[in-house]
């Protein structure tokens, strides 16, 4: 298939925009807080926007309808999940971590465990494992985008992507970061919302749709115990659905490249309001991604320019395509990403199969949008933990502390070349990874951020105790599911204590975010609490 | 534990987290519920899953928390300056 003109005239206009910010930003180089935080003066609807397209990722974006795809209904209960979880950053994190005015994301935890120096370290570790896992995730889903979509070669596609990130990033900090994250975390939604709309429309609306599932796929709209019969084995007990609406769901109050985003808000209200613009924006994308991830494999066996075409076999025989597995292996074939599962590219067939180059066009906008925004995101948590907080604050460079803005301009090339050169061979596992980032990075980073703020007795042994035991024992956990079980999905323990061939879905944020709570309270009330003056500046003070 | 966390914080999520569970409990204990259960011939799941769910039950509570927020810090500077008058 050809690209349509207009598809590339879109995507040229997208980056024509991403460049053009960075550009017109590039005075915030001036000044290190317009750098670092953006001078804290952004207001509720673009920061609400930028969170949104910060915290959704490409594996929201691709892997979502993708999991509807494979999953069926009961998975739309792990996206209710993740747009669920938002609220709560409001009240939690937001308005204290913003009436506190940080710089960067250690900040908090140095002050409030009067630590300044071993903290940073410490908690550098499992932030810069996030950075890794995502920036990486990032740019593949750029490569993928540019390549499914565009036509792009593999590698020009995510030396192009690394390359917009880093120039924006470069030029303008988080200046240039928060303005091309809104425009991305607008496009995004729109893009998805409008996909959403055409792919309902092409059914002749949500009655038909249903239906079409139905007939064609009579388990999808199965719920777990309601019947004998399930949509998935992952989905065969509640504890599939219910660990699902977890597993994302206190990311975005904890997760460190949304969390920066309240330290920009231009007040302790327009950090509160920006969650609700984030909920708009994330809820519109998140709606289209559910039509489209429902009628993915429905629409693409009836509409996709694929179906009825000869393809080549393993063997070498010739056969016809005549299901949707056939159609997205041959795409996979024709542009597979090595550890990238068939399955994710079924979001794009299904816009594909509508055969509309706006759409298209809209969709690789829309889909660079999220990927390079996550990118960003990330790059400026790691360009200011390692120029800042580690070179100067730390290890005290006289160079880093003289020349901030230099210093983060390095880390960020630094950051990117390294990730660009881990995309370009993108093993399964370091996909899969991005799962684990997400796990170790809540379940260590995230009990001493919310207890530290709301619970005076919460203590820096505590911390220091729960970074050390929690990072590998969810390393341990996950892989183990993963490489043993057969899926990160799976309970680790579920032969150990069912028997041989068990298998209990409970993807593991909830188990180990609880657990790791719990020990975080244990091991503060066993060790010494933090001077009275740090609870009051810093717990009591910002409620 | 959260000493401190407004009284609307807990309320809020209570009646959040009550609509989740009622549901998940309906679809979970009721056969066919999420396809079944129509009006005007669109499974009514479209309605309260796609739409209330995902989309405005928590815009209504991000806003719910922005709104009593905002007549927190309006009441708490208003007894500020009721202090800084009488000193």
């Amino acid at each position: 298939m050809a690209v349509s003109p207009i598809v590339i005239f879109i995507t040229l206009l997208y980056f024509a925009v991403i460049f053009g910010i960075g550009v017109a930003t590039r005075k915030a180089s001036a000044n290190p807080m317009d750098y670092y935080v953006a001078g804290r003066k952004v207001g509720p609807v673009v920061n609400g926007a930028a969170l949104a397209a910060t915290f959704l990722s490409p594996a929201s974006f691709l892997g979502l309808p993708a999991f509807i795809f494979l999953l069926g209904y009961p998975f739309w209960w792990g996206m209710i999940g993740v747009i669920g979880g938002m609220p709560l950053a409001s009240m939690l994190t937001a308005a204290p971590l913003r009436k506190y005015a940080p710089i960067s994301f250690t900040d908090y935890y140095c002050d409030r465990y009067e630590d300044q120096k071993w903290m940073r370290v410490l908690l550098g570790i499992p932030i810069l494992f996030g950075t890794w896992t995502y920036v990486v995730l990032s740019l593949v889903g750029t490569g993928l985008f540019m390549m499914t979509i565009l036509r792009v070669d593999y590698t020009v596609a995510v030396v192009i992507g690394a390359v917009a990130v880093l120039f924006y990033v470069y030029m303008g900090g988080m200046v240039a970061t928060t303005w091309s994250t809104a425009f991305q975390g607008v496009l995004m939604a729109i893009a998805a919302f409008v996909s959403g709309l055409a792919v309902l429309s092409a059914y002749g609306g949500p009655a038909n749709m249903a239906a079409a599932v139905q007939t064609a796929t009579p388990n999808f709209w199965m719920m777990p115990h309601a019947q004998e019969a399930f949509s998935h084995p992952i989905m065969k007990s509640w504890t599939g659905v219910v660990s699902f609406f977890f597993v994302w769901h206190f990311g975005f109050a904890t997760m460190p490249y949304s969390v920066v985003r309240f330290f920009t808000a231009m007040d302790i209200g327009s950090a509160r309001k920006s969650i609700v613009w984030c909920g708009i924006f994330g809820g519109a994308m998140y709606w289209g991604l559910m039509m489209i991830g429902t009628a993915a494999r429905n629409l693409i066996e009836k509409l996709h320019p694929l179906m009825g075409q000869t393809m080549v076999n393993p063997d070498g025989s010739t056969g016809v395509i005549s299901n949707v597995m056939h159609v997205l292996s041959k795409i996979r074939a024709d542009f597979g990403i090595g550890g990238v599962a068939v399955t994710d590219y079924s979001m794009v067939a299904a816009i594909e199969a509508l055969q509309n180059p706006w759409l298209l066009g809209l969709l690789a906008a829309g889909g660079l949008s999220i990927a390079m925004s996550t990118a960003a995101g990330w790059v400026v948590v790691g360009n200011v933990l390692l120029g800042r907080d580690w070179l100067g604050k730390t290890f005290g460079n006289k160079w880093a502390i003289d020349n901030p803005v230099k210093a983060l301009r390095i880390m960020a090339v630094a950051i990117l070349a390294i990730c660009t050169i881990s995309s370009l061979e993108p093993a399964a596992l370091v996909l899969d990874l991005s799962g684990f980032g997400f796990l170790v990075s809540i379940s260590t980073l995230g009990p001493p951020l919310i207890l530290g703020l709301w619970w005076p007795r919460a203590t820096r042994a505590a911390v220091y105790a729960t970074v050390i035991v929690f990072a590998p024992l969810t390393a341990y956990a996950w892989l183990y599911a993963r490489n043993v079980l057969g899926s990160p999905h799976w309970f680790f323990l579920s032969e150990v204590l069912l028997g041989e061939g068990a298998r209990v879905s409970t993807p593991h944020q909830i188990y180990w975010i609880p657990m790791a709570v719990i020990f975080f309270i244990i091991v503060s009330l066993l060790t010494k609490p933090a001077s009275p003056k740090a609870v009051k500046a810093y717990c009591e003070d910002l409620h | 534990m959260f000493k401190g966390m407004k009284p609307y914080f807990w309320w809020g999520l209570a009646v959040y987290y009550a609509w989740f569970a009622i549901i998940m409990l309906w679809e979970m204990t009721t056969p066919g519920v999420p396809f079944e259960v129509q009006v005007g011939g669109v499974p009514l799941s479209f309605f309260y899953n796609a739409v209330i769910s995902t989309w405005l039950w928590p815009v209504a509570l991000a806003y719910f928390f922005w709104y009593m927020g905002e007549i927190d810090d309006k009441k708490r500077a208003a007894s500020q300056e009721v202090n800084k008058g009488g000193r």
